[in-house]
């Protein structure tokens, strides 16, 4: 990792004096600064397709848009460079904040179809307004990058784009370790959970595109200089394929790959020059065999092989590397066999300190979410019908029925999920009821999921520092410059997402994968990322559900702490002891309507609910019908 | 007036090419949620196989189509082994994207080989000469689309809602888990479903060509507008996508006709973006409630 920190910037600017070793126009020029601006393009790309998940066929649109503009400003206004080319950045990211439009609503198949036709309309809009694009004649009169004693013409250039390229690689990768990061990779893996967890699609999404867009738009103001000629036949979707095909060549989220990628596809074709005929043919053939047999791209393969001639040697003197191996400490006190660690030590700092002060102060007992007459109708089916619910500071309301009844739509309507056909819902004087699930999330109410909704590919440490998403106030530029600020953030991120950790008992589970825990830590780790969005209000849907006895135990101890801490808590559950044990308040529900509500003892012995939970008897079913 | 019907005319049989090929999609779409890429280079295979037989082997139209058949099927088999059963397993959109993509790169250059580069006639089975109807002049070619393009769609929808075979596919793109439970074979119906998908790309290629010509690029343009229609329509609906098909061959042709043919082949597009902002399911399509 240290080593890496010197190695890596010392390659870095020993590349900066490539041309003096050579002045062969063709490797430097036609090579090497091509290689650069794709690069940036490329990596630009993987914003989108390998963080966000999401697909894109339309980045020549985008990267048309950046060198139209730099173009045209250039050769009719006469403006320098570098205004041309921040207006070319600045048009590549509106054209990308259209292109992202369909994303926020589509996915698979249909994201990329759209990516196309967006490719296709700027391709024949830069083919048919010929007054400011030149037509299919293109744009050659691009006056020259010569400004008094700085001169970028010929292999010169190298030294404009290569910097650049370093910088752009720089800021996609420091975007890709902070909180915007975990952002995407988060909406990728769940976009539901993300939401829920404070992350704002609309936010996210968009910026992704139009970040990529920058890059693609910086690319295309680069672009211009290469051959001092653009025409619209270059912007075609084979551009936009061919990006792909770079971006998955080298292999998805890595600056190796992106780099790779973007040399292969532009010195294959010259190597496969003397069979030129077939050259399409072996590229294709390439690609399926890369997609085939190796889906990580060269960057994988080549970290795979590193990691593993590292571990060898790693073998011959008896350690194992740190990085990739979970420390395992001594489990602490209290945390073994799932028992929540004893609340206070390093939980109490962990656990929002928020959640009575910015609310009201009253404090325990006091009414925070209310519900009145809520209703959801999913075409004749109403689900839930009229239902008045509160929950209140530091005590539990557990929400009980059959199944069916309508639980988990109450905590899909009380979350943002759905949207409710009738009545309203209140939390800390706000109507919730046309809120988006991330704002919900943010004014303090958190939830759990009945299917168990982590992101999978993350560690359970990552896992829940996306709960903490909403700590980071540092926008964008903080973390691209990577000023001291974003780097306190994450550090005291990462501390309180340890400390949470440790708080619901998965304190040495940091470093696993989420998706490789056993199922009941799952659900821990789900109230553990819920509790760091610093919830007034927590929504549990069946905590225990599918959990040993000796788990369900651990979670009665959290729910205990946490009604300690003043959190109020809806609590849906099967399991009766538990419903009993720790709820202050019971609601029964069946067939959408509130049948029961009170006391759990007094609710324990309510007729209607003795009869929806077990059926009406024989007997009672006949004087029914008798009646 | 009579100007108008005849624009009308080929907007249609335009729009039905343009239908068969998201018609294609859809028939994918359905059991893999996949589409292919490389529907056009079909179409072009179909095409080229078709002036082979036609006009090197003289065996005439109807042979010609049903050698694009079976080139078709035989694509089909090969696209889904090769393409899309790696990239679902890897479950990543990109990656079935691109297969389709290759294995159409190496079938145009496997075209250009075959066939060379260049663009030929591609003789009308009927006769060339435009019918007249009165003042309307008619060529028999559009009419011969519209009929056959017809016929396909039809026999294809009875098939996958009478037919116990359909009644699978049914299944498959219900929920594919549930479907193997009940003890379909969900790969061989995937398979099925990308036979009948290319299949109909490459007679749609043999039906076009005498309107257009027969070269390696016949095909690009052509499927990248069905990709619109398909959407237009709604990728899970039939009538969806004929109606996209119309819709759309007949805004081309007008836009064409009254404002530039330089723009021609933009309204699709426009028309694509609008209801993706819309109604993103499509015309016909219905929104399903996410479960949580």
């Amino acid at each position: 990792m240290d080593r890496r920190r010197i190695v890596l910037p010392l390659l870095a600017v020993a590349c900066c004096f490539v041309p003096l070793l050579t002045s062969n126009e063709y490797y430097v020029h036609s090579v090497l600064a091509k290689v650069c601006v794709y690069t940036i393009v490329i990596a630009g790309l993987d914003l989108v397709v390998g963080y966000s998940g999401d697909v894109s066929v339309g980045h020549a649109g985008l990267f048309a848009a950046g060198a139209y503009t730099t173009a045209i400003l250039m050769w009719k206004l006469h403006l320098p460079f570098p205004l041309a080319a921040l207006a070319g950045i600045a048009m590549g990211a509106l054209f990308g904040l259209l292109l992202g439009v369909p994303a926020l609503r589509l996915r698979g198949p249909y994201l990329a179809v759209a990516t196309i036709a967006f490719g296709l309309i700027v391709q024949t809009f830069v083919n048919e307004a010929v007054s400011l694009t030149n037509g299919s004649q293109g744009i050659r009169a691009i006056p020259p990058l010569r400004y008094g004693p700085i001169d970028f013409e010929g292999n010169h250039f190298y030294y404009l784009v290569y910097p650049l390229m370093v910088l752009s690689l720089l800021a996609v990768h420091r975007l890709a370790v902070s909180y915007w990061g975990r952002a995407f990779a988060a909406l990728k893996e769940n976009a539901v959970a993300a939401e829920c967890s404070g992350i704002s699609r609309y936010r996210y999404k968009l910026g992704a595109f139009i970040l990529s867009a920058a890059f693609a738009g910086l690319g295309g103001a680069l672009f211009v200089h290469i051959d001092k000629y653009i025409g619209p036949p270059t912007f075609s979707e084979q551009l936009s394929i061919l990006f792909l095909i770079a971006l998955i060549f080298g292999g998805v989220r890595s600056i190796a790959g992106n780099i790779i990628g973007t040399f292969l596809v532009i010195v294959l074709p010259d190597v496969f020059n003397a069979v030129a005929d077939y050259q399409l043919m072996i590229f294709g053939g390439l690609l399926l065999f890369t997609l085939y047999f190796v889906p990580q791209g060269i960057a994988g393969v080549l970290q795979a092989a590193t990691r593993w001639m590292l571990r060898g040697r790693a073998g011959l003197r008896g350690r194992a590397l740190p990085h990739r191996e979970p420390h395992r400490e001594p489990m602490p006190a209290g945390a073994g066999n799932g028992v929540p660690a004893a609340p206070g030590g390093n939980g109490v700092d962990a656990i929002a300190t928020r959640t009575l002060a910015g609310l009201d102060p009253a404090g325990r007992g006091a009414g925070l979410l209310t519900t009145h007459d809520l209703t959801i109708a999913f075409g004749g089916l109403v689900a839930v019908n009229k239902l008045d619910l509160e929950i209140r500071a530091g005590q539990v309301h557990a929400l009980i029925g059959p199944n069916g009844s309508g639980k988990s739509t109450t905590v899909n309507l009380l979350s943002g999920i759905y949207r409710p056909t009738g009545g309203s819902i209140r939390f800390a004087g706000r109507e919730l009821e046309r809120a988006s699930p991330h704002l919900i999330s943010r004014l303090g109410v958190a939830r759990t999921f009945q299917n168990v909704a982590l992101f999978g590919e993350m560690t359970v440490l990552e896992n829940v520092l996306v709960g903490l998403h909403h700590t980071f106030k540092g926008g964008l530029l903080p973390v691209l410059l990577g000023t001291r600020q974003a780097r306190r953030e994450e550090r005291e991120a990462r501390r309180r997402a340890e400390a949470l950790l440790a708080f619901v008992g998965l304190g040495d589970l940091g470093a696993e994968r989420a998706r490789s825990l056993p199922y009941g830590k799952q659900r821990l780790l789900e109230i553990a990322r819920a509790l760091a969005q610093d919830p007034a209000v927590i929504l549990l849907d069946e905590p225990a559900a599918g959990l040993t006895s000796g788990e369900i135990a651990a979670v009665d101890t959290l729910i205990d702490a946490l009604r300690a801490r003043g959190i109020g808590i809806l609590l849906i559950e099967h399991h009766m002891d538990l419903v009993m044990a720790v709820s202050d308040e019971v609601t029964v529900l069946d067939f959408g309507q509130r049948i029961a509500q009170g006391k759990p003892e007094e609710v324990q012995r309510d007729e209607r609910v003795i009869s929806a939970y077990l059926g009406t008897t024989v007997h009672q079913g006949a004087a029914a019908a008798d009646a | 007036m009579a100007d108008l019907i005849q624009l009308i005319l080929s907007g249609v049989a335009l729009g039905m090419i343009y239908a068969l090929l998201a018609f294609g999609y859809s028939i994918t779409f359905s059991t893999s949620r996949t589409i292919n890429f490389a529907q056009g280079e079909f179409l072009m295979l179909g095409a080229l196989t078709g002036l082979t037989v036609d006009v090197r082997l003289h065996l005439g139209y109807v042979m010609a189509v049903a050698a694009a058949a079976g080139i078709g099927a035989v694509l089909g088999v090969v696209l889904e082994r090769v393409a899309i059963r790696p990239a679902l397993r890897t479950g990543s959109t990109v990656a079935w994207v691109l297969a389709t993509v290759a294995l159409g790169i190496v079938a145009r250059n496997a075209a250009e080989r075959i066939w060379g580069t260049d663009d030929s006639p591609f003789p009308a089975p009927l006769s060339s000469e435009p019918m007249r109807l009165g003042p309307i002049r008619v060529l028999p070619q559009e009419v011969l689309i519209i009929g056959i393009a017809g016929l396909i769609m039809i026999a294809v929808e009875i098939f996958r809602r009478r037919s116990i075979w359909g009644k699978a596919v049914t299944a498959v793109a219900a929920d594919n888990e549930a479907a193997a439970l009940a003890g379909i074979n969900v790969p061989v119906t995937i398979t099925a479903s990308f036979v009948i998908s290319s299949a109909i790309a490459a007679v749609s290629g043999v039906l076009v060509a005498p309107l257009t010509l027969a070269g390696p690029t016949m095909g690009t343009l052509l499927s990248t507008k069905a990709y619109a229609v398909a959407i237009v329509g709604g990728l899970q609906s039939g009538i969806g996508v004929i109606v996209g098909g119309l819709l759309i061959g007949l805004c081309e042709q007008f836009t064409a006709r009254y404002i530039s043919t330089g723009y021609k082949d933009t309204p699709g597009f426009i028309l694509l973006i609008l209801i993706l902002l819309i109604k993103p399911a499509g015309i016909f399509g219905k929104r399903s409630i996410k479960k949580v």
